[in-house]
């Protein structure tokens, strides 16, 4: 049996890429791309700030969307003298920088603080109505909402599910949304966890540290058919006790600063034990049972998906009410981008974010309101470094002169994307522009380095691909202007790219992938991806060795200020090396809704917000 | 079972002749004379676009992205700035190939099924209609994706996979053929001198069987093209950047409401050639069938 | 008549058969590559072992000889429905293909029914009075429907009837049987746009019989029995220019099936055209398998009707 589960296993696993690249062909652009780029199991572009170390700091640099800041100009009121306090001390701590100990006993003193703060009621929205979400793929039969399978997540996620630790837009995170009402960081490997009470699942059934347990166990559990998504990203939890029914203690490998963000993704996301014995896997995938403010209520595969209030959530609003505000929320599926456009023009859905090449149409439609996410996703393109003739960096730096990113920001998305000047994005906090990075459109410096780089003409050739049917023209573009360099494009076919060694780690790959991706949040899931031998995405699987160290170094402090400063310098390296990941361009994401809804916004991972949703009347 | 043949009786027949005589009356039609331009347009492009195009076909210019019409571009430009009229240049050749080599496709597959099956009858006539009865129940472009799926995205697996979706029109009609020619004394003749099957098949029937596989291959590059056309706007057609008019109204498509000018050329000229071809069909069928011939 | 229907079925039986090996022989021929890149190899980049690929060949159904792979896809067919489990989804492919059937045959139906009544119509007008304007416009229709690309049409329609007329609902899908009036608006685009192929076959099929009926001697011989045209008309040729016609419309079933997936995907209706694309995209060849074999049968279905039909106007038929 367990043989067999694991070749379903590693069956499925494949499937996932091909299911990704499938939801991502079939698209327009925007979402799909976000989920294409992960390949590996784990997420791909998804992460936090260092969470815990610089909560408190960033509560007040940070802007917040609308309706969080609210709640946070409220504590903020409230907690006033605390916060200044603690600046204070915080301030001297950050002087001193002596060390780590010192920002562990510092991160206590935070979490014991944050912890005294009582539950703040969610600010009352307008009730009732129904608000319809027009999505470009079926979510919940393709991927399933199980969270120990489902290989992409959306905005359903957080409206059914709650996780452990949730962080906010951005990036602090925000103690009012997660199950943990306080979490402390004994030592570098140490966290213990103080859950809430009275927390319900959707089936009646009470959360607790036995629930939160069984559910990070089963994140992690391979034996389950193509289970265990969260195995990787979570491996740095040694043990897990329950050391009473509210408190949960981790023990860590070694520190790891990238844990907390990621224990607010799906994998950290809480389902009711009971439902989970009671039921068997397949149905698992399509019944959601969390503690959530919305619950499943219909769902037909490809036909609808419809959310109502689960009246007993522990979150709750300033009337009193249970948290969610609509009497219904609809998911619906419409495949294509154009059509999916004419539907919130014509008000058969009321919110959605934009395919890119509608963008532009529908902020001219005074029927409609935008929020935008800035540098949500890299326009990249990978390269695989191992390989003759992209082993050679001037060869590389010279196509990415060729490039015509500002002729392609104008294209393809009129102006509204940032020209990339590092690895990281500039909506990530460890960006750092270089000045070495080869942003500029230069045909005459390209054509320059090629000729230094030695490499006979007869050799200036690439395979390329778009590795989904958004990315096509500008895969095109992009081929195009090499083609003027002189460089000659090889295309290959989706089938190739799905078939050739290139997906097989540690082989030689011959492909080259031009794609999206993302590093919004946390910089160490990214540059796990792109900068590391092992990386999904460091299509060679050769070393790294410049970087590989720091990329470690840098998830293994709790200091902001280091990861901020190894990040630079990762970023500096990367700027002349150019390894794998080559961004072109940061660009952005909207979240359209008619002008009669509001509370649309962006989490932390760039997924929508539907919590906040309500009727303007 | 599907579709009854017609019966042997209402055949149209086929008769040869003079080749100025069939032009002539050929183009007194008015429909045969659009269809004749339009076809000679297509395959002039076709031939010499890539010669006479003022760009090349992928040559872009992210500068003059969906541009109208102008002097430099007269059917304006792609999003990433390509000549549309270029690329339709260009996208001729892929429509006319692909035409062509489906329906050689289509009658080399149906060539054995039709003939042997109208000649030998009995069980081989039964068991091969039956083949084709149930081929021809399979929804063409369900028939056509499961064929892409097995063998691969590529412009050549899709003409394979539309020819073989339309060989049965092919060998019904074939058969139909032959089972009336094999009937005649020519073929009665040829048997009583002792000439093997395999030659009457070859030297009497087949030679026989062309005009009508013309007519019938003529509609059948409509059919073809469209379905190519389809195919490339799921994806499933040529891979970009190759220049084809599916490809073109796929990239198009996207930005349909910025500029109507990509879409539109490829899309006219797809309604055009298959118009011609239909045209031409019809109007090959009443020349070619005499009894027909000024009543339509 | 009965007797002549129960031939007819028992004619279907070999054809079921026929559809069996093929859709069997479908799947045999997906090379080992592709097939091993859906199932495997690991990401890990392990390579598998020829054990490995004995593992895999024997969850999927695919081990054994030839002709026992053959039975056991048969006995699984015809016994128990089971087309397998989706590679992707792993859900019965069964299960998958009826949640979607219904989409299907109500688009499809509308659609040729649709086709039916309109190509009729206008055929007969045209057919009646060649030469004419009315004629022309019918011709002309028959013409740019046959050729006009569907999504063309498709997108059209939206942008007209939705988005700046608000008309009707860009897309989606409700079951008639729940609320007709939804239905009927949400249909509306997508069946029309469907049928216009149709349509013009029909139309252009009706117009040439009704022109050829009008030549025969019969024809010739009611007229000059001194019959009003309109009797004439409604007695001998729209009955004698309706065989050909539903030879048509048989086949246009088929080929209403195959151009929903664009339709389909366009105004995002849950139907088996899309899950045909989407299977395609996911190379999930037990899902197309199962499509390939039910939508056949249905084909093979609406077929065997048209033929009762055929035999009903045709005597001649039911004794040949």
């Amino acid at each position: 049996m367990n043989e067999r589960n694991y070749w379903t296993r590693l069956s499925r696993r494949k499937l996932s890429r091909r299911t990704l690249l499938r939801a991502s062909a079939r698209a327009g652009v925007g979402a799909a791309g976000l989920v294409l780029v992960g390949c590996g199991d784990d997420d791909d572009d998804d992460g936090a700030q260092p969470a815990a170390a610089q909560a408190q700091q960033q509560q007040q640099e940070q802007q917040a969307p609308a309706a969080q800041q609210q709640t946070q100009q409220e504590q903020q009121a409230e907690q006033a003298a605390q916060q200044a306090e603690q600046q204070e001390r915080q301030q001297q701590a950050a002087q001193q920088q002596t060390s780590q100990q010192q920002q562990q006993q510092q991160q206590a003193q935070q979490q014991q603080q944050q912890q005294a703060q009582a539950v703040q009621a969610a600010p009352s929205l307008p009730r009732g109505g129904i608000v319809k979400y027009g999505a470009e793929n079926e979510l919940i039969g393709q991927s399933g909402m199980d969270p120990s399978t489902a290989l992409t997540q959306s905005g359903l996620w957080r409206a059914i599910y709650d996780p452990l630790i949730s962080t906010r837009a951005d990036g602090v995170v925000d103690l009012d949304a997660s199950l943990a009402e306080a979490f402390e960081a004994v030592d570098d490997t140490t966290i213990v966890f103080t859950l809430r009470d009275g927390v319900t699942f959707h089936d009646g059934t009470s959360f607790d540290a036995e629930a939160a347990r069984f559910n990070l166990d089963r994140a992690v559990d391979t034996s389950i058919p193509a289970g265990g998504v969260y195995a990787a990203a979570f491996s740095v939890i040694e043990s897990k006790d329950v050391l009473d029914s509210n408190t949960l203690r981790f023990t860590l490998t070694g520190p790891n600063a990238a844990l907390l963000t990621n224990l607010q993704e799906r994998g950290g996301m809480m389902v009711s034990p009971t439902h989970i014995e009671a039921t068997s896997l397949e149905d698992l995938r399509v019944q959601p049972v969390g503690t959530g403010p919305y619950r499943l209520d219909i769902w037909e595969n490809e036909k609808s998906t419809v959310l109502v209030p689960y009246q007993d959530s522990w979150q709750r609003r300033e009337d009193g009410g249970p948290y969610a505000l609509l009497d219904e929320f609809h998911y619906v599926v419409i495949p294509d981008a154009v059509v999916r456009a004419a539907a919130i023009e014509s008000g058969d859905v009321d919110t959605f974010v934009a395919p890119d090449s509608q963008v532009g149409l529908l902020l001219d439609n005074d029927d409609l309101t935008s929020v935008v996410r800035k540098g949500s996703l890299h326009l990249s393109w990978w390269v695989n470094h191992e390989l003759y003739p992209a082993n050679n960096v001037d060869f590389r730096r010279a196509l990415m002169h060729a490039w015509d990113k500002e002729g392609a920001r104008e294209v393809f998305y009129e102006g509204r994307a940032d020209l990339g000047t590092a690895i990281l994005s500039n909506g990530n906090w460890a960006h750092a522009p270089q000045e070495n990075f080869p942003t500029e459109f230069n045909m005459d410096k390209a054509e320059e380095l090629l000729v230094q780089s030695g490499i006979p003409e007869e050799d200036w050739e690439i395979p390329i691909t778009a590795a989904w049917a958004g990315a096509e023209p500008m895969f095109q573009a992009l081929a195009g202007s090499w083609e003027q360099l002189g460089v000659r494009v090889i295309p290959a076919t989706y089938e190739e790219v799905q078939t050739r060694p290139w997906a097989n780690r540690g082989q030689a790959a011959d492909l080259h992938i031009f794609s999206q991706g993302g590093d919004r949040g946390e910089p160490d899931t990214f540059l796990q991806l792109g900068l590391t031998e092992k990386g999904t995405w460091n299509l060679g699987g050769g070393p790294v060795p410049e970087v590989e160290g720091l990329v470690q170094d840098a998830v293994s402090t709790y200091d902001t200020e280091e990861r901020r400063r190894i990040y630079a310098e990762i970023q500096e390296i990367q700027a002349d090396l150019l390894y794998s990941i080559l961004p072109g361009l940061y660009t952005p994401r909207y979240f359209f809704s008619r002008n009669n809804v509001g509370g649309a916004q962006f989490d932390l991972n760039g997924f929508e917000w539907f919590k906040e949703l309500h009727r303007i009347s | 079972m599907t579709v009854r043949e017609q019966p042997t009786a209402s055949l149209p027949r086929f008769r040869h002749l003079q080749v100025p005589t069939s032009i002539r009356v050929f183009l007194h039609d008015p429909k045969a004379q659009v269809a004749t331009i339009i076809l000679l347009v297509v395959i002039f492009f076709a031939a010499f676009g890539p010669a006479i195009a003022p760009f090349g076909e992928n040559e872009q210019n992210l500068r003059a992205s969906l541009e109208g019409p102008s002097w430099t571009h007269l059917l304006g430009t792609d999003q990433l700035g390509r000549d549309i009229l270029s690329r339709a240049m260009y996208g001729s050749r892929v429509s006319v190939s692909v035409g062509l080599i489906v329906v050689a496709i289509a009658a080399a597959v149906a060539l054995p099924i039709g003939l042997s099956s109208g000649y030998f009858g009995g069980w081989v006539d039964a068991v091969l209609m039956r083949f084709v009865d149930t081929w021809i129940s399979i929804p063409p472009i369900i028939l056509i994706l499961a064929i892409v799926a097995i063998a691969g995205t590529s412009l050549g697996n899709v003409m394979l996979a539309i020819g073989l979706a339309s060989f049965p029109v092919f060998s019904r009609l074939l058969r139909a053929l032959t089972l009336s020619l094999k009937a005649q004394d020519f073929v009665t003749a040829a048997r009583s001198l002792g000439a093997s099957d395999l030659r009457i098949l070859i030297r009497h029937i087949l030679p026989n069987t062309v005009q009508p596989l013309i007519v019938q291959g003529t509609l059948l590059v409509g059919v073809a093209v469209l379905a190519e056309a389809a195919l490339s706007f799921l994806g499933f057609g040529a891979q970009p950047p190759q220049a084809t008019w599916g490809n073109m109204i796929a990239e198009g498509f996207p930005v349909i409401r910025h500029s109507l000018w990509p879409t539109i050329l490829p899309g006219a000229l797809i309604m055009l050639f298959v118009l011609a071809a239909n045209f031409m069909g019809d109007r090959l069928r009443d020349v070619l069938d005499p009894r027909l011939r000024g009543s339509l | 008549m009965s007797k002549f229907i129960l031939a007819r079925l028992l004619q279907a039986l070999p054809v079921l058969f026929l559809v069996s090996i093929l859709t069997f022989a479908g799947l045999e021929l997906v090379p080992g590559d592709p097939l091993l890149a859906v199932i495997g190899p690991a990401q890990d980049g392990t390579q598998l072992s020829a054990e490995d690929v004995e593992r895999i060949k024997e969850q999927f159904g695919l081990h054994g000889s030839l002709p026992e792979r053959y039975f056991r896809y048969v006995e699984q067919v015809i016994l128990h429905f089971d087309f397998g489990t989706s590679l992707q989804s792993q859900e019965p492919v069964t299960r998958v293909i009826a949640d979607r059937m219904p989409v299907s045959l109500w688009l499809n139906g509308l659609a040729l029914g649709l086709s039916i009544v309109l190509g009729l119509t206008l055929g007969l007008l045209a057919g009646v009075r060649p030469g004419t304007r009315g004629d022309l416009g019918v011709t002309f229709l028959a013409v740019v429907g046959v050729a006009a690309p569907s999504f063309w049409l498709a997108i059209g329609l939206i942008i007209l009837f939705s988005v700046e007329l608000g008309w009707l609902p860009t897309s989606g899908w409700v079951n008639p049987t729940s609320d007709p009036w939804e239905a009927a608006k949400h249909l509306a685009m997508p069946v029309f746009a469907l049928s216009l192929g149709g349509v013009a076959v029909i139309a252009r099929q009706t117009r040439s019989s009704v022109l050829e009926i009008r030549r025969q001697d019969y024809i010739v011989t009611a007229r000059a029995k001194g019959l009003t045209s309109s009797a004439v008309l409604i007695r001998h040729v729209l009955k004698n220019s309706m065989l050909p016609v539903v030879t048509i419309m048989g086949l246009q079933f088929a080929a209403l099936f195959g151009g929903s997936v664009i339709i389909e995907r366009l105004f995002a209706l849950p139907g088996l055209g899309r899950l045909a694309f989407d299977a395609t995209l996911a190379h999930d060849f037990k899902i197309l398998q199962g499509i390939v074999f039910l939508v056949t049968l249905v084909v093979i279905g609406a077929n065997l009707l048209t033929d009762i039909v055929y035999g009903m106007l045709d005597p001649r038929i039911r004794y040949q």
